[in-house]
């Protein structure tokens, strides 16, 4: 229903709000991880968000999506520990490239961005409601 | 511009509204035109969100894989189109006291 569009776009992005706090919350589970599948260590990754396209022409857009998760291809920090599994034949361990403090940055980036949504939200709730209040008195 | 007051009445004659027979959901879902297909739809409409919030809280609470703002949204849409109902309700009735109030 049109009445509840706008609402419809708070909630996409509460959704892709959402999804990028698990990627930060993987990134920094996996801040120590130095084996991988592909036998490398972790890399960092990061949520690409894009518009939805308005459905009509002279309507507002969709709302957000996330489109892709892609890995941060710089090269993770390379410390010598000739006692760790993982270290090459010179005795060196490459961990990923997460930053815990960039990671802490994005996430309080992401909370306060989920609370603009729903305090969005919450209004175009209010709007609805007032609007029902035309009819009374 | 002269003004005839009965201008606007006679763009719009007025109707009577079409009977409806207890079978009348069946009726409305085939398209009945008129007053009463067009509350029965309405109302079905609104059947429709309350199952589907219905539906959310019970995917919530078995913990299967949905937003919960997803649910939470389907629960205050369904809410709000409850309150849109009874608003329009409300004039209906509001309407018809009106007109049976009236002396004749």
């Amino acid at each position: 229903m049109k009445l509840f569009s706008s609402m419809h776009i708070s909630a996409s992005a509460l959704t892709a709000e959402r999804l990028r706090m698990n990627v930060i919350s993987n990134n920094i589970a996996n801040a120590h991880s130095t084996r991988t599948a592909s036998g490398k260590a972790y890399q960092r990754e990061r949520v690409v968000f894009s518009p939805i396209p308005p459905t009509a022409s002279g309507a507002a857009g969709g709302g957000v999506k996330v489109v892709a998760i892609v890995a941060d291809p710089r090269p993770g920090s390379v410390v010598h520990d000739p006692s760790h599994p993982d270290a090459d034949e010179q005795g060196n361990v490459t961990y990923p490239n997460v930053d815990i403090a960039t990671e802490m940055v994005d996430m309080i980036s992401a909370a306060r961005a989920y609370e603009a949504n729903a305090v969005a939200l919450q209004t175009a709730k209010m709007m609805v409601s007032k609007a029902l209040e035309i009819t009374q008195g | 511009m002269g003004l005839d007051p009965l201008t606007a009445v006679r763009a719009f004659p007025l109707q009577p509204l079409r009977e409806r027979t207890v079978t009348g959901t069946a009726k409305a879902n085939q398209g009945e035109s008129g007053f009463g297909g067009l509350v029965a739809r309405a109302v079905e409409q609104l059947d429709a969100l309350q199952k589907q919030a219905d539906l959310a809280a019970v995917q919530v609470a078995r913990g299967e894989n949905t937003e919960l703002h997803e649910a939470l949204l389907t629960m205050e849409e369904a809410g709000l189109a409850l309150q849109l109902a009874i608003q329009v309700r409300n004039k209906l009735v509001e309407a018809y006291q009106e007109i049976m109030r009236m002396q004749v």
